[in-house]
């Protein structure tokens, strides 16, 4: 690991400011389960670290009439364990509980778990890839049965992240924090596909964390489903996943939102699989429809095929679920 | 290591009666060594410790750390090397630029190749590797040694070391290197040599032979032909490779994390030269070996130069990524064609397998994967061939059950696939080719309870009832039982001495120069030794793997620990118990011959209440203490000891995920006498979860176009996690007396991860109809297959 200077801040404005003159040349530590295995490995080499542990105001689960609030720092296993989230978001608690393993969900925040970055071997390896700012995606032609068959453009990283992508499915959003204020947008519009950015995977500037995610109180007769893929039953990332959220009324699906992950540079929305579901009774039939167009435009790559079918089969179990 | 010239030493002129010839097998390599007679103890007909589930001696200090591994030990003064490795498969160092690594804070030494040429590793048997180099041939080989007061300023000053290279052709595929289209040619006479432990020749496989092939074929009713491959096996060891080097003088010690402390010892000695005495190695704690630790690393050789070099101790511990770099099981390709009769009867069986064995001629020991294809089932016409093919990758090594693990993953795949086409139990098939005598040497199996393994196995797994289960159509579960069997060495064998030292308090040393790599050697060590003297365990206190202050034993390798060192702590023992009875028997008036011990008693045996405490014989002895020293003697003449067994298991696969996941596995094997239970279940799970990894998960990758390996961590490497491991594992041995050596117990170390990886396999086939012919089952493997069966998903 190479040397680096760590700060410790007791307040939010501190970050902000050290983050702020550090020039990109620093990166902010949550529970450290993602950022401590880049620096160690030596893929990430900032001269400053800060430590957002001390901060005492960013954990909290809150409860109010327009839904839930959940502070960055937040661990994962907290918010798993939330009288609240387990009653009204079971999809969340289902994609936390096959993240990583009880010791890393313990550990682990909210905040880091959205931003961690990708596992793609080579960006975490000694390649010079386009993501690193190198020339090009060693996946192209290389060993990438764990990359991308949908949203890769130059770049073919998969998003690594879970909660990430049942939080899309409920519609959350992110509060950002910054020297220029505070703002807050969709989730959904706070991951960048390679084609906007290849450095980055959301909108963060050099001088922004996340504070705090909202996720907006379900309407009556909402519910999800979460099914993920894995090579091994923990510490695993997903092969595919496929996050549901449904609004059912009298067997048809009002309303409905379907999010893949695991496939993607970013928690991958499907608009054509929800297309299929609104308005329709959900039965086989229409399941199987809607889990082929999710499928429809995906490009794989030479060794990633599988993951075609693996992904409807995936989409199908979590409708499946939902119907039953 | 047993090395061929050593085997053939004469023996002084009049002690030839006092030795005998014996042969060892050691993973599948057969030796013959001189060892002394010993005179036989009679064979324990009750036991009262020995058969019991006695806890580890060092259970406790294993957990609350007080047990002191290799990478704890910290030396005053001490110094951490670290090596720079290459960054390319196969390349020519134009130059090493080291100014600025010497300028570093806390930086003392850099040692480079010119420093350490005249340092040869291994031998012209096993082949030699360069301690480091100005070529590497692989990603990750040791080009140069940095060493610094902390592992951080090491680290920085490995990094600032400039390495100049020419990047030179590479091959990482065995069916390219093989061909004329290989970019690098290894050697003038091919990229092949014969794999294994027989004469190789470059540009020859290794062959094994007997009968007509063409007549076996011929005699078939069916013909099978199947390929099958394994992906590379890491050993992933819970302790990294290490060494702590310190000289005192000349005097030298070393910490090493090692499965054989007297291996490691004559490596030094040969390779610095040095007398044997001034070389201390000491391996008394140790996380884990599966092969991977069975000599010298080149780290060893590297802390003990850079100690010299530096004047202070020197700690070499590998990093988890650089322990991903090295040894491992090497991949295999096997082909084979089978004929077989309507009965199941084989008639001929050609294999020919393709195994990737590095860049260096070490590496082709490993490369072979046809010793159950010659030995497990009855066949008159076979021909194996084995290459092993040079490939840019570091060197394979002896991996838990080398050759077997491969060669069952497909050997009992296909015995299961011709069990399905001739519509017969797949136990009913091996039974129809058992077979009593070991088709490569002739000679009978002095034991093989194997039968007795199909037959309880089945039984408390209730295969008969599972195998006909069938799934619900509508399920998106599919359920499924598999098995498979093995055979294995195990009978361990000389040299191996021990000495048990009894104190005048009564309390024992016992001295052996066995590991315990996490085994529980040093519990069935003491367990044996107490039985002998008829004392409580707690009363012995075990000293291991010591060069200095224990005897020489072979190494931990080859399931020989418990066969080849146990009967020396018997015979130990009981020297010493005959000594005390010399003694007891003056002060209790009768002959030696009438006393027995037991309970901590001595006692005339037909009046049971004329007996003194032991610790009282002992308070009288004259010298104050008592020393007893044992052997182990010869193995019978003329006879293969083996050990067998079969597994049995359930799967449930969720055809929407692909994930496969075991249920429950039931595992009987033939191992002879059980010193202890808790250690004998624990081999066998500890086998049974590595080869649900090896069956499921993991995989090591080399990426294709760099040459650099992309899997070289825990996450991306993906051993099995606890919750991979089936739960329900139920251990069972089978009664089968076994009086090759004076305790009566064969290994067990490598036998229980054999069965495994083809038992889920053959499972997973019952349970989908998907035959998954390479390692690991995967998502993608079943998604795939139940693709290709056409509409079952
Ligand atoms: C072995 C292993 C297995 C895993 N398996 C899974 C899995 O199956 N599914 C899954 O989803 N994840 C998995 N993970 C990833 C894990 O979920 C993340 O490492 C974790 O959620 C990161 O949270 P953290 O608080 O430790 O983040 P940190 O490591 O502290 O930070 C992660 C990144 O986010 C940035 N960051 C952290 N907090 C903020 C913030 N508030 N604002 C802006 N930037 C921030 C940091 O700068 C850093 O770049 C696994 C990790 C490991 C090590």
């Amino acid at each position: 690991m190479r040397a680096f200077e760590y700060f410790a801040p007791q307040q939010l404005a501190d970050v902000i400011h050290t983050l702020s003159t550090a020039g990109g040349n620093a990166r902010v530590c949550a529970g450290g389960t993602d950022i401590l295995g880049r620096l160690k490995d030596g893929v990430d080499t900032p001269d400053k670290l800060v430590c957002l542990k001390t901060l005492p105001e960013m954990r909290y689960v809150r409860e109010s009439n327009d839904g839930v609030r959940i502070g960055a720092l937040t661990t994962l296993s907290t918010i798993e364990e939330d009288p609240i989230i387990r009653k009204s978001f079971p999809l969340l608690v289902e994609a936390l509980y096959v993240t990583a393993a009880p010791q890393i969900r313990n550990q682990a925040t909210m905040g880091g778990s959205i931003c961690q970055r990708p596992r793609c071997w080579y960006l975490r390896g000694p390649f010079d890839c386009l993501r690193k700012g190198g020339a090009k995606c060693f996946a192209v032609d290389g060993e990438n049965k764990y990359h991308a068959i949908l949203g890769g453009h130059l770049c073919y990283i998969v998003h690594p992240s879970d909660s990430a992508t049942a939080l899309v499915a409920l519609n959350a959003s992110a509060k950002i924090q910054g020297s220029k204020g505070e703002k807050t947008v969709p989730l959904e519009k706070f991951f960048v596909g390679p084609e906007v950015n290849i450095l980055k995977e959301n909108i963060l500037e050099d001088d922004e964390i996340l504070t705090e995610i909202f996720i907006p109180t379900p309407s009556a007769g909402a519910r999800g489903a979460f099914s993920k893929s894995r090579e091994r039953q923990s510490y695993d990332f997903a092969l595919a996943s496929a996050a549901v959220q449904c609004t059912m009324k009298n067997g048809v699906c009002a309303e409905a939102r379907v999010v893949l992950g695991g496939v993607a540079p970013i928690p991958w929305r499907s608009i054509e699989a929800e297309e299929e579901l609104k308005g329709k009774k959900l039965d086989p039939k229409t399941i199987e429809r809607a889990a082929a167009a999710a499928v429809r435009k995906a490009k794989p790559m030479t060794q990633n095929i599988y993951k075609v079918d693996l992904t409807r089969q995936l989409l199908s179990k979590s409708l499946s679920q939902i119907m039953v | 290591m047993i090395d061929d010239e050593k085997t053939q030493k004469p023996i002084p002129p009049g002690q030839d009666q006092e030795y005998e010839e014996s042969e060892v097998n050691i993973e599948g390599r057969r030796v013959t060594v001189r060892t002394r007679k010993v005179p036989p103890l009679p064979d324990w007909t009750k036991t009262e410790i020995v058969g019991q589930p006695v806890p580890r001696v060092d259970g406790v200090d294993k957990v609350t750390g007080r047990a002191k591994y290799t990478s704890d030990v910290q030396l005053p003064h001490m110094l951490y090397a670290i090596a720079v490795r290459s960054e390319l498969p196969h390349a020519r160092i134009k130059n090493i630029s080291i100014e600025k690594a010497l300028a570093h804070p806390g930086v003392h030494a850099v040692l480079l190749p010119k420093d350490v040429e005249r340092y040869i590793m291994g031998n012209p048997f096993a082949g030699t590797l360069p301690l480091l180099t100005l070529e590497p041939k692989y990603t990750g080989e040791e080009i140069a040694v940095v060493a610094a007061e902390t592992e951080l300023q090491a680290e920085d000053a490995a990094r600032l070391i400039q390495v100049d290279y020419e990047p030179l052709p590479f091959v990482l595929d065995p069916e390219v290197s093989m061909t004329d289209k290989s970019p690098v040619k290894f050697f003038p006479e091919g990229n092949f040599t014969g794999g294994g432990f027989g004469q190789r020749k470059i540009g020859q496989p290794s062959v094994h032979t007997r009968g007509d092939l063409d007549v076996g074929f011929k005699e078939a009713d069916h013909i099978f032909e199947e390929t099958f491959r394994t992906e590379p096996q890491q050993h992933a060891c819970m302790e990294v490779h290490g060494t702590t080097a310190s000289w005192d003088g000349d005097h030298l010690t070393v910490w090493e994390s090692t499965q054989g402390v007297f291996g490691v010892q004559e490596e030094i000695s040969r390779v610095f030269t040095l007398p044997m005495n001034d070389v201390r190695v000491i391996g008394t704690h140790m996380g884990g070996g599966f092969g991977s630790k069975g000599g010298a690393g080149k780290q060893t050789m590297l802390a003990v130069l850079m100690a010299r070099r530096t004047g202070r101790p020197v700690k070499m511990v590998l990093s988890r990524h650089e322990d991903f770099m090295g040894v491992y099981r090497p991949a295999s390709i096997q082909h084979y064609k089978v004929g077989v009769k309507n009965d199941g009867r084989l008639t001929a069986i050609e294999m020919k397998s393709v195994n990737a064995v590095g860049a260096y001629m070490s590496g082709s020991m490993w490369g072979n994967s046809s010793p159950m294809t010659q030995q497990m089932y009855a066949c008159a016409n076979v021909r194996t061939e084995d290459r092993a093919v040079f490939t840019n990758t570091p060197p394979p090594g002896a991996m838990r059950g080398p050759s077997n693990v491969q060669n069952a993953w497909g050997l009992e795949q296909l015995m299961d696939l011709i069990a399905h086409k001739l519509n017969m139990d797949p136990i009913e098939l091996r039974m129809r080719n058992d077979v009593k005598v070991d088709q490569v040497t002739h000679q009978p199996y002095h034991s093989k309870g194997l039968a007795e393994c199909f037959k309880l196995g089945a039984e408390k797994f209730h295969w008969d009832e599972k195998r006909l289960r069938r799934n619900d159509p509508a399920s998106t579960k599919k359920y499924g039982v598999g098995m498979a069997s093995q055979i294995w060495g195990g009978g361990g064998g000389p040299p191996a001495t021990a000495i048990v030292k009894i104190n005048q308090d009564g309390s024992i040393n016992l001295l052996t120069g066995a590991a315990d790599i996490g085994t529980g050697t040093r519990t069935v060590m003491s367990q044996i030794c107490a039985e002998e003297l008829g004392v409580a365990v707690d009363r012995i206190h075990v000293t291991n793997a010591d060069t200095e202050t224990t005897p020489y034993t072979l190494p931990s390798y080859g399931s020989i620990t418990l066969a080849s060192s146990g009967p020396a702590v018997r015979s130990a023992a009981n020297d010493a118990k005959r000594q005390l009875l010399d003694l007891a028997a003056g002060s209790l008036g009768v002959k030696p011959e009438e006393l027995s011990s037991k309970d901590g008693f001595i006692f005339v045996t037909a009046q049971p209440d004329k007996r003194m405490k032991f610790e009282a014989a002992a308070g009288a002895m004259p010298e104050r203490t008592l020393v007893g020293r044992g052997y182990r003697g010869p193995n019978p003449k003329g006879q293969s000891l083996n050990a067998f067994g079969a597994q049995f298991c359930e799967v449930e696969i969720d055809i929407h995920s692909g994930e496969v996941k075991v249920l429950k596995f039931v595992a009987a094997h033939d191992s002879g006498r059980v010193i202890n239970p808790h250690t004998f279940a624990s081999q066998v799970k500890g086998g049974i979860t590595m080869g649900t990894g090896y069956a499921l998960s993991e995989r090591r990758l080399i990426d294709k176009n760099t040459g650099v390996p992309v899997t070289a961590s825990l996450l991306e490497y993906r051993p099995p996690t606890s919750l991979d491991a089936p739960v329900d594992i139920e251990v069972y041995s089978v009664d089968v007396p076994y009086t090759a050596n004076n305790i009566g117990a064969k290994g067990v170390g490598e036998p229980p991860l054999i069965a495994t990886a083809p038992a889920i396999a053959n499972a997973v086939y019952h349970a989908t109809g998907v035959r998954v012919k390479s390692n690991p089952i995967t998502p993608e493997k079943i998604i795939d297959g139940l693709k290709s069966l056409g509409g079952r998903t």
